[in-house]
């Protein structure tokens, strides 16, 4: 699904070259996981809608001093946490990440490979659970949840864009796992699972 | 049953397995094809870690994404309009700051002491470059969270004598260092500032040889200098370049957001205000400060100085190790007792506060308090709680 990087970094420079094609290719590559990963930093959805319109508007307008790039992704994860940090100084809030729900839609789902009723039955409750579990975790807990699963970033990678070192992010993926796994524990749910994988 | 959970929760934290559910490359792909081979018992756990890691991404996608997205993509439309005019729409937050669009002028061939990216810093470094630009042009006040290169320890010699804090980068690439006040400087090699540690006076006083950067943090109470051997370079809260000749001395001051003034030591009457992307040279051998020809936003960025961030974000971090990045960041020796404070550990994400308002945070958590003496920092608490 994702591009090679040559083809990131030829497409960023045909960017930075003025083409308005390989821009909007970008953007509509990107605008998805931009949403999703600004919707953890910030809460309002017509703040953060402005905010990546700017990031986009002031992209264009200083293409020509950018520096080229073969994780075309990655900067733009990591302009848009920095002008989303920048947007809460600047109204003199302090930074609290703010509570995001997030519902799923029945669109784009991957659907599961299953093949029984039950193994069916088994995910739903499972997914359920682990949805229920993600919002017990902390704000940054939650962040890194979604740095390293849905965009998919290495834990070298989230220790730049949330400004760690490399060991604080190994403790905080690690201590979100620890709650999820917790959280997701129930002896029916167990039973379930055992059942699942050994019958 | 124990070890099988386990085992995928440990999968879940190996960035190889990452690779290979999210994004799959022929090295991935062969890699854990390679891996079940070696483990068929376990290729249960490796489906049912990579369903979970599965289930933890699509969990993330928000809900009317593609909605918002179009909406976005047409206000961008809008704004790309022409090229001559780069005004910034009033919704920003950052208003002022016009961009020289009118501003004329070759790319000027200055000489460049910065230290261009070094590819020994990955891509990281480059990508900094773009974001100080972003940062800076758009931006008037100090940048905040830097992303931070994973690299080793940076040596900054300092050194605290009776004159105050001397710091010196001695080391081969370009060095960040804060002051109290928050304000940020990055530190060619050799260069070196000498300031009052705690910047106590009415005024904040830095005095620099060879070349820096320097984003001075707003206090409109406190005018912010910065002297040469022979220039002084007045400041209120804004980013600029100092850059000193090696043969010749002449001295280039390059303005890159908010206005600074400049003036020779020996005779204020001869001041020159600048702005944004506008220099002044001053020539050793005529003792003639001019101001020189403006330069284009690209070559702006070019004479920018890109550092290593000092990481200020600690996730259960020993609080020993907090009081050595302070300790590097500012150049002021933090006294405290490592066997009290051993068992200490802190979460804390520092970004912009000054110096002091980061010690009594630090503090706050640890149950400890801080005072400043001659010496420098001095922390006494008692040993935490495991």
């Amino acid at each position: 699904m994702p591009q090679s990087s040559d083809e990131e970094a030829l497409l960023w420079l045909q960017f930075k070259n003025g083409d308005r094609e390989a821009f909007a290719a970008i953007y509509q590559k990107h605008s998805i996981s931009l949403i999703a990963y600004g919707m953890k930093l910030c809460p309002d959805p017509d703040l953060l809608k402005d905010q990546i319109q700017e990031l986009f508007v002031e992209l264009w307008h200083s293409r020509e001093n950018l520096s080229p790039t073969d994780s075309v992704k990655f900067y733009l994860l990591k302009a848009l946490r920095y002008k989303l940090i920048r947007q809460e100084k600047n109204n003199a809030a302090r930074i609290g990440m703010h509570r995001w729900s997030v519902t799923l839609t029945g669109i784009h789902r991957e659907e599961p490979v299953e093949t029984s009723l039950i193994e069916k039955e088994i995910h739903e409750s499972q997914m359920a659970l682990l949805r229920k579990a993600i919002k017990e975790l902390s704000l940054r807990q939650q962040e890194i949840i979604q740095l390293r699963f849905y965009q998919g970033l290495s834990n070298e990678q989230i220790a730049e864009l949330m400004n760690m070192n490399y060991q604080s992010v190994s403790n905080l993926l690690y201590r979100a796992l620890c709650r999820l796994k917790d959280l997701t524990r129930m002896p029916a749910f167990k039973t379930l699972l055992h059942f699942f994988l050994f019958a | 049953m124990k070890n099988l959970d386990n085992e995928i929760w440990e999968l879940l934290q190996d960035d190889q397995f990452i690779k290979w559910v999210h994004s799959p490359d022929a090295g991935s792909i062969a890699y854990w094809e390679e891996w079940m081979k070696q483990y068929p018992d376990k290729v249960t756990t490796l489906f049912k870690a990579r369903e979970i890691a599965r289930d933890l991404a699509y969990m993330e996608k928000p809900d009317g994404a593609e909605q918002l997205s179009a909406t976005i993509w047409t206000g961008v439309l809008g704004q790309m309009g022409e090229e001559t005019h780069r005004k910034i729409s009033g919704k920003a937050i950052h208003g002022e700051e016009e961009r020289a669009g009118a501003r004329s002028g070759e790319a000027i061939a200055l000489e460049v002491k910065t230290v261009r990216n070094r590819r020994t810093w990955y891509a990281i470094a480059a990508c900094l470059a773009g974001l100080l630009l972003i940062g800076a042009v758009f931006f008037r006040y100090r940048s905040a969270n830097r992303p931070a290169a994973v690299i080793g320890a940076q040596q900054v010699a300092s050194l605290l004598g009776k004159e105050g804090l001397q710091r010196t980068n001695r080391t081969t690439g370009n060095q960040e260092v804060y002051l109290v006040d928050g304000s940020r400087i990055v530190l060619q090699p050799g260069s070196s500032i000498r300031h009052a540690a705690f910047l106590q006076k009415d005024r904040r006083e830095v005095y620099l040889e060879g070349n820096a950067f320097f984003e001075v943090a707003k206090d409109a109470d406190r005018p912010f200098y910065v002297y040469t051997n022979d220039l002084v370079v007045r400041v209120l809260g804004t980013s600029f370049n100092v850059a000193t000749d090696q043969h010749n001395g002449d001295v280039t001051v390059l303005v890159r957001t908010g206005k600074v003034s400049v003036s020779k030591k020996i005779s204020a009457r001869q001041e020159l205000v600048l702005e944004p992307y506008q220099q002044a040279l001053y020539k050793v051998a005529t003792r003639d400060l001019i101001q020189s020809a403006p330069v284009r936003p690209k070559g702006a960025s070019a004479i920018i100085p890109v550092a290593p961030a000092i990481p200020f974000n600690f996730e259960e971090a020993p609080v020993v190790e907090i009081f050595k990045t302070l300790e590097k960041a500012y150049g002021i020796p933090m006294h405290y007792d490592d066997k009290t404070f051993s068992a200490c550990v802190v979460t804390t994400f520092l970004t912009n506060e000054t110096f002091e308002e980061k010690l009594k945070i630090i503090c706050a958590a640890i149950g400890a308090a801080y005072r400043i003496d001659d010496t420098g920092v001095v922390i006494e608490g008692k040993p935490c709680l495991r």
